[in-house]
């Protein structure tokens, strides 16, 4: 019997046996963390469902139109649509719908939008 | 480590010492062997983690996901229906030392619950040994958040999911609600549990074809009229016309279903599905459509209409005399009931408008992804007087959804609509259902229906800047033994824009009592069709519908002009004006 490589491997064996059981005891202090990540996860889940259904509670219609009318607000009516042929000054929507990118430094750049109110004449808006 | 020890510190070849050698190996051995078995013994003693995160854990339930009902969304994906776990309050009497102290500060935090009650059960129970007693259920996150803090030994949070609606009473019959166990028990909730609507349950959210904006604005012109005319009912809907997306749905009286249990039967009830009814003249776009499409009858053709029709032993009157020979549009405009059943018989009879009924589907449920569909009530044989009274709208009852399916397919393209509470994909193909009517026949309704609201029995329901069209009905409601004297289904059934109708609004409003609005009368187009042009004013703008061409209105008043009876073009004029009409 040699002694000096059993010694040597028995060594070995334990320093292994030591890293395998430091290692399980890190391992499970991360899956308690998980655990608790999950658990705070699932809480917030729920909280965040709450807080949508309050928001929902909030924005309902019989509720929304209370406060529209606090705020002097009123229904459409629809004579207040008007075709974009019929309008006085039509051509000049002509851009309405279109954007022009202006390059201001290198790399940046802003996209400028034709405005049709501007183009509309005053007065068109609210009919007593 | 010791055989270098050994040889240097103990030299020589004494035999005693080599044997003490061989000892010390052997005992080094043997304590290796120990010492590595108590490692490996420690490492496999280490507990498992699921166990102790179990027992770490007492007091949160986490439900599984998949139990959860899917969140249900109305088109624009507004929150209708959702799943919120709520805290309840309970106790463990054996833990808590001071029951007075306990309640009282529990009193403090809940303000619904009666200190001394509580004080007088948590001691009860504590002398009975009991280590469970409940003390307030579903408490606000608010109060949850405050017995946390407060700290109470004893005291314990219980949570479970429940079931909230929080848009509350509207669209109430489109979702139904569940029961205590979150199973659905009306509407669309008790549909998704029953697999009408194709596997969803387990869908994480539903997105439904209606409209919040819709329904309130259809919600709250119904309820005045509704409180106007005191009726003991009313259905109102919207559909859209091209792909039978229902975008509200409204019966009153509602109900509001976060408390469906305090629900009276009667709000609970879906007048616009869970009835039927005879719908009365609402009926004559049906046989006005059958009569088109047998091309037997156009469209111009006139019938004399005498002051009452004899079939068999039944009489039918009008409810105003014709004194005139009308055209097939002017009976429908008028809406004359003998005008219709000659117009009906001119055109076959039985077989053409059972025919389109059938084809329309009135014959059977409307398929919808709701459990609470009426059938419709049909009679068995069609003899003459059958075939008279279903032209206009008696003697076959149907859902006034399964209606308003019938005329969306007319007035559409002339295709089979199917009405869905499911929202369509955006941009999905559109589905063509058989046809049932020809384009002519789909024109000449279109016009008839925007005559009726331009020069009919519907005025009312006319809306600045879109073409309306619509038919009127004031049918007599039957009861024990006959028709009820008095008591009307005052109803329209309108489209817009009619030229190229993309919305159906049907209001159907239960015997209303006459009143200054509606002129002293009861009908259709005084009660009705005034609460459709008011939603139409409001939904039209809203839906995103342009202002209709005032060139096709121009155009439809030329056809008008032209079919327009003058004195040179009734030769019967003159004949007919000597017969008493009243006679």
């Amino acid at each position: 019997m040699r002694l000096r490589p059993t010694i040597a491997l028995g060594g070995v064996v334990l320093v292994v046996a030591m890293a395998v059981f430091q290692l399980k005891f890190v391992v499970r202090e991360r899956e308690r963390e998980l655990a608790a990540t999950r658990r705070a996860i699932q809480e917030e889940r729920w909280r965040i469902r709450t807080l949508r259904a309050d928001w929902a509670w909030l924005t309902r219609p019989e509720r929304i139109v209370a406060q529209a009318r606090q705020l002097g607000l009123e229904p459409f009516r629809s004579d207040l649509l008007v075709r974009v042929t019929d309008l006085p000054d039509a051509t000049a929507l002509a851009f309405a719908g279109r954007t022009l990118t202006v390059e201001l430094d290198p790399g940046q750049a802003i996209e400028l939008r034709f405005k049709p109110a501007s183009a509309l004449p005053t007065g068109t808006g609210r009919r007593p | 480590m010791s055989r270098h020890l050994v040889d240097s510190s103990l030299e020589g070849d004494d035999p005693a010492l080599r044997r003490g050698r061989g000892r010390l190996k052997l005992v080094a051995v043997l304590f290796g062997a120990l010492f590595a078995g108590l490692a490996f013994r420690l490492v496999d003693l280490t507990p498992e983690e699921r166990a102790e995160e179990a027992a770490a854990e007492p007091a949160v339930v986490d439900e599984p996901v998949r139990r959860r009902r899917p969140d249900l969304l109305d088109r624009n994906g507004e929150l209708v229906a959702t799943d919120i776990r709520v805290a309840s309050i309970a106790a463990d009497p054996t833990l808590i030392a001071d029951p007075r102290r306990t309640s009282e500060r529990l009193a403090r935090i809940l303000p619904g619950i009666d200190a001394a009650s509580v004080e007088r059960r948590l001691a009860q129970a504590k002398a009975a040994g009991r280590r469970f007693e409940w003390i307030e259920h579903r408490v606000t996150p608010a109060v949850e958040r405050a017995v946390l803090e407060a700290g109470l030994p004893g005291i314990l949070l219980r949570y479970a999911e429940h079931r909230v609606y929080p848009k509350g009473t509207a669209a109430a019959h489109l979702l139904g609600f569940v029961d205590i166990d979150n199973r659905g028990l009306a509407g669309f909730e008790h549909a998704l549990d029953h697999g009408r609507a194709n596997g969803l349950r387990q869908a994480a959210e539903v997105a439904l074809s209606f409209d919040l904006r819709v329904q309130e604005a259809l919600g709250s012109e119904l309820l005045r009229a509704h409180r106007e005319f005191r009726t003991i009912g009313a259905c109102g809907l919207v559909l859209d016309v091209r792909t039978g997306e229902l975008l509200a749905l409204v019966s009153l009286p509602d109900f509001d279903p976060n408390g469906a249990a305090h629900a009276r039967p009667d709000q609970r009830k879906n007048r616009c599905t869970g009835g039927s009814y005879e719908l009365g003249s609402l009926f004559k776009v049906l046989s006005h459509a059958a009569a088109l499409e047998s091309a037997r009858v156009r469209v111009g053709q006139r019938f004399e209409i005498p002051p009452a029709l004899k079939i068999g032993r039944y009489r039918i009157r009008d409810v105003h005399v014709a004194r005139r020979p009308y055209s097939v549009a002017e009976i429908f405009s008028h809406s004359s009931n003998i005008g219709t059943v000659l117009m009906t018989f001119a055109a076959g009879g039985a077989d053409p408008l059972k025919g389109m009924l059938a084809r329309l589907g009135l014959f059977e449920r409307a398929p919808i992804e709701l459990l609470e569909v009426a059938r419709p009530q049909v009679q068995r044989a069609w003899p003459d007087v059958v075939t008279a009274t279903v032209s206009f709208g008696h003697g076959i009852a149907v859902s006034p959804l399964r209606f308003a399916e019938a005329v969306a397919s007319l007035v559409g393209d002339g295709t089979l609509v199917r009405a869905t509470l499911l929202k369509r994909p955006d941009g999905a193909p559109a589905v063509a259902g058989p046809r049932i009517a020809s384009r002519r026949t789909v024109e000449d309704l279109r016009w008839m229906m925007w005559l009726t609201v331009a020069d009919g029995t519907a005025k009312k329901a006319a809306v600045p800047g879109y073409l309306v069209g619509g038919k009127t009905g004031t049918a007599d409601k039957a009861g024990r033994g006959g028709y009820r004297r008095g008591a009307v289904l005052a109803s329209f059934v309108g489209v817009f824009p009619v030229d190229a109708p993309r919305y159906l609004v049907l209001a159907i409003l239960d015997e209303p009592k006459a009143s200054a609005a509606s002129g002293g009368t009861r009908y259709g187009g005084q009660i009705a069709a005034p609460v459709v042009g008011a939603v139409i004013g409001r939904i039209g703008p809203m839906l995103g519908v342009a202002p209709s061409d005032p060139a096709v209105e121009a155009r439809w008043r030329e056809r008008w002009q032209a079919m327009r009876p003058t004195a040179e073009q009734t030769p019967g004029g003159a004949r007919l004006a000597a017969v008493d009409p009243r006679r």
